[in-house]
Parts: structure tokens; C-alpha cells; sequence
């Protein structure tokens, strides 16, 4: 029975805790001894509590059945990158740095689960400060992608994507500054959401690009998804760049997900030229599956994309060169070389080019608001190829090499340059069984947009129930 | 604009900024380097309007 529960959904445990099917210790136990049985492999866990999540179950169970239930994520086990401050217990950001830093106050999105009586798990591993895409992270091992551990899962929120994939938790919370949701999300086979800039208090996360870094959620589904964002979304005064929105309720309107009418612009043209086979033809299925919901899909250009990937590159090499300034200055030998040369860099950029990237980023929202006159939602691939091996440093084209890095961000980073809502779901796997993800994009504050069309292309299809070959329980 | 791509330009600014590398590290940041010029030279080619300012959403406003 408990090796059933891992990979149930918010609704199903909810309700099963609800109905006296299984209670919330059934499942944290569950969920816990999957830990145990797969993160000596796949390493996504750099800390877990063991101990504090019983406890927390066992309130919850009784919460729960003498009628006091919060809300969705009530008794559900759940992961958080280990970039959230969490009081008390370690807070590594992946970085020798932080190694012993215990901070004296939760992030707003672990309070934010704390109050809705979520059972938090385990802080996962992630690249080192969340500045790259491989999670092969040199101080605490490298995270292993639970569909070929020989593969990286993407990064740098890679832990929260495989305890999800993997079913060592329900949803998890990850941030995205370059791609850090959707790369992982697109190589682990898992939905991933990167909702509006602000949308998410980034109050307690230690920061990489304090413009660009933008906290999300992962699920195994876009209900999943929907309602871990939602639940920790809201106002913030605690961030100054919280928007003035109250907290969503997407998964209620997810109950009606007809998008017939809706038109969807299929991005084409060389920004996205460069993507594998595979995944080319799982795009093209992609559509037609949403042609048969209903959706107009028409080709579109999206004008500037790749000089706006460039151009966030920037701002976000000057924003961590700014933020770990000093640990730089002092202790270079702290960071691994890939990170240190990273910041290196970011120091040669001038403060005028900064200052004037980021006056572009308005034209660059300008003109895909554009595109958002004509179309409701922009599709295309989350990464071009499925997941690299570990120590891989370029992908090959017909004409050219790319290294995994700029391969991995380079149809992401557009979107966090404009902050506009991105979905990603999977939507196809290779022939060697690896999963590929698309990307679903969307006016700033339509979330609701993209998860609409996500959950109607997964009732279509069955991408997102496939599992991992994983040790058997 | 200045030649961030320049080993002797880059020296200067990375020491203006208290970091001071090796030649041969230097020497390493070269790609990179070409690649925030290029990037930093389509930023030059576009004529801002005076009035645009530098961030992403006023934060007062619901984006939507």
C-alpha cells in the first residue's frame, strides 16, 4: 500500500486523508522510504527531516480528522531547494559558503507552507548558488537524473525536479533565474511552473540575479503544479518587487479547461532551428493535439529572441557578480572553477551596457506583448535536446558545436528577460526512454492561460504518467 | 562602449573592482568576454526612448 502512495497527486492524498483511506503518515512514511531507498543514487537531497516531518504528518493527521483541514497542501509531502531559508535547519545554497548557515527566519514560501500545514521533507540539491544548469555540484555530489543516472537531471533547481520525477515528494519549489525550472522539468519528465515576475515572494531565497530570479513550482501534473505556486503566491511586503496581486485560485478554474477557439503560436524560424529530432517531432505531435482540442496553432517568429537571451545573460552575469562581490574578492578558492569563472566575467561588464539591457527588457515585453494581441499562448521547446550526460560539455549540430550550458538555456532565457509566466509539461521522450518538455508561454499575469492549455494538452495525452526505472519497493 | 574583450582593458577592470587575475586567467574569460561585447553591442544598437526606465514591472501595478 505505502509504495503506492508515492506517486499519488495533491487531490487524490487529500482526499484519501479526507475519506480515512490513509492519512498523511502513510504517505510522509511512504515517502521517506523512498528517500531512503533512492537518494544514495540519485543524490536530490542535501538535508532531510526525517524526524520534523513525522511530526508534522502525525499533526496533520490529527488536524485533518478532527475537521481542521487547511487546504490542498494540508499533510502532503513536499521538497524545497536548498536556496530557501529554513529556520534552523541548514540553508547551503549548494556553497561551501553557507555549509553551517542556519537562518534565523523561513523564507516567505516555506512560512507560506508552514501555514498551509504542508509536511517539507527535505531541502534539495541544486547547482552551486543556482548559477548553472547541470547540478553537478562539486561540494555535495553531483544530483542524478532518476531516467538514466548516468545523465544530468538540468539545474540548477535539479534536486526539486527529481524528488519529484522519482517520488520522493508530492511537489516541490524551485527558482529559475536561466532556465533553473525548465531545464530540469524538461530533462526529469515532470511539469515545472515559472509564474510572473514577483508572482512568488523571493523574501528569504538567496539570491543570484535580484531582476531575473523568479521562484516556481514542480508537479507531476499542471493541477500539482497550480496548486503548489498558488498556495505560496500572494503579496509580499517582506520583497520590494512583490506584485500587488492577492494569492491566485488557478486550480479552480483549472475545473474548466476548454481552450477551443484559443489561437497558439508555434515559435519558428533559427531561434529554434537548432533542436533535436525527437524533439522536433514531439513538437509537432504537441500541436496537433492541441489542434484537436480546439486551439488554432499558426507559426509565428518570435523577433529578437536570441539577442534577449544574450542580453538577460548579461544582467544576470553583472547581478551574481554584484551579489557574491565580496566572497569573491576574499575567498575565490570557496567557489568551484565553473561558478568563479562565471562571476569573473560578470565584472567586465560595463555599467552603462547593464543599465541599458535593462532598459531594453521593456522593449523586448513590448514586442512579445505583441504577439500576445494575436495569440493566447506561445509553444515551443523547453530545451532542444533530452538530458546530457554527466561531464558532457557541448551538443553537436550539423554546423557547429554548442556547449551543454548555452544549449540548455537557450530557448528559456527570453522569458525570464520579459518575466512572463512559462509552463513547462513533458511532451514526448526519445527512443532511449529520456523525456522532453515544451514550453508553454504567456502574458504577464495569465498564468491561468498556460495552465489551461497544459492541463487540456495532458488530458490528451500521457506523458506526464510515466515513470522512472527506479529500485522496486 | 569599451573593449571588455581586451586582456590589458579587462585587467584594469577587474582590478578597478579589487579582482586581480593571472594573465592566464585572463586570457580564459576571452570567450566569455567577446560574447557580453556582442551582446552588450545589440543593447547599443537599439535607441532608447529617454523616458525608459530600467526595470522589469512597476511593482505597484498587477501586471495584468
Amino acid at each position: 500500500m505505502t509504495g503506492d502512495l508515492v506517486y499519488l497527486g495533491i487531490e487524490e492524498l487529500s482526499r484519501g486523508y479526507r475519506q480515512k483511506s490513509f492519512s498523511p503518515v502513510d504517505a510522509v512514511e511512504a515517502v521517506l522510504a523512498q528517500i531512503e531507498r533512492e537518494n544514495p543514487i540519485l543524490n536530490a537531497f542535501l538535508q532531510v527531516g526525517s524526524n520534523q516531518a513525522m511530526a508534522d504528518a502525525r499533526a496533520a493527521e490529527k488536524d485533518i480528522r478532527s475537521g481542521r483541514w487547511r487546504g490542498w497542501l494540508h499533510g502532503i509531502p513536499v521538497s524545497v531547494k536548498d536556496l530557501f531559508f529554513s529556520r534552523g535547519i541548514p540553508t547551503t545554497g549548494g556553497s561551501p559558503f553557507f555549509q553551517d548557515y542556519r537562518p534565523a527566519f523561513d523564507s516567505t514560501v516555506v512560512a507560506r507552507l508552514k501555514d498551509a500545514g504542508a509536511v517539507i521533507v527535505g531541502k534539495t540539491n541544486l547547482h552551486e548558488l543556482a548559477y548553472g544548469v547541470t547540478n553537478e555540484n562539486r561540494h555535495f555530489g553531483a544530483c542524478r537524473n532518476p531516467w538514466d543516472p548516468e545523465r544530468i537531471p538540468g539545474g540548477s533547481s535539479g534536486g526539486s525536479a527529481v524528488s519529484v520525477a522519482a517520488g520522493m515528494s508530492v511537489v516541490s519549489y524551485g527558482t529559475d533565474t536561466g532556465g533553473s525550472i525548465r531545464i530540469p522539468a524538461s530533462y526529469c519528465g515532470v511539469t515545472g511552473l515559472k509564474p510572473t515576475f514577483g508572482r512568488i515572494s523571493r523574501h528569504g531565497v538567496i539570491p543570484l540575479s535580484t531582476t531575473l530570479d523568479h521562484p516556481g513550482s514542480f508537479g507531476r501534473s499542471v493541477r500539482d503544479a497550480a496548486i503548489a505556486a498558488e498556495v505560496v503566491s500572494g503579496r509580499d511586503p517582506a520583497d520590494p518587487s512583490s506584485i500587488r496581486a492577492e494569492a491566485p485560485t488557478w486550480s479552480a478554474s483549472l475545473l474548466e479547461p476548454s481552450v477551443k477557439g484559443w489561437v497558439a503560436g508555434f515559435l519558428s524560424g533559427p531561434f529554434v532551428k537548432d533542436v533535436c529530432a525527437p524533439m522536433e517531432s514531439a513538437m509537432r505531435a504537441a500541436a496537433g493535439t492541441l489542434t484537436e482540442a480546439g486551439v488554432h496553432v499558426e507559426a509565428v517568429e518570435l523577433e529578437d529572441a536570441f539577442e534577449a537571451g544574450e542580453v538577460a545573460h548579461l544582467i544576470q552575469m553583472a547581478d551574481g557578480a554584484a551579489i557574491h562581490h565580496q566572497r569573491l574578492r576574499k575567498q575565490p578558492e570557496q567557489f568551484s572553477e565553473d561558478v568563479r569563472i562565471l562571476l569573473e566575467q560578470g565584472h567586465l561588464i560595463s555599467a552603462v551596457d547593464y543599465i541599458n539591457a535593462q532598459r531594453l527588457r521593456r522593449v523586448f515585453q513590448r514586442k512579445l506583448n505583441k504577439l500576445f494581441d494575436r495569440f493566447q499562448a506561445l509553444l515551443l521547446p523547453a530545451t532542444p535536446v533530452a538530458a546530457p550526460l554527466i561531464g558532457q560539455e557541448c551538443i553537436d549540430w550539423e554546423t557547429h558545436r554548442e556547449s551543454v550550458g548555452g544549449a540548455s538555456t537557450r530557448l528559456v532565457r527570453p522569458f525570464n528577460l520579459a518575466g512572463v509566466p512559462v509552463l513547462t509539461v513533458p511532451c514526448g521522450f526519445t527512443e532511449a526512454g529520456l523525456p522532453l518538455g515544451m514550453q508553454i508561454v504567456t502574458r504577464a499575469g495569465d498564468e491561468l492561460g498556460g495552465l489551461r492549455l497544459g492541463e487540456a494538452f495532458e488530458r490528451r495525452t500521457a506523458w506526464h504518467l510515466r515513470r522512472p526505472p527506479l529500485i522496486p519497493g | 562602449m569599451s573593449d571588455q574583450s581586451d586582456p590589458q582593458q579587462m585587467d584594469c577592470l577587474l582590478k578597478s573592482a579589487g579582482l586581480v587575475l593571472s594573465s592566464d586567467r585572463i586570457h580564459q574569460l576571452i570567450p566569455a568576454a567577446k560574447r557580453l561585447k556582442a551582446a552588450a553591442a545589440w543593447v547599443d544598437r537599439h535607441d532608447l526612448e529617454w523616458g525608459e526606465p530600467a526595470f522589469v514591472f512597476d511593482p505597484q501595478e498587477d501586471p495584468r
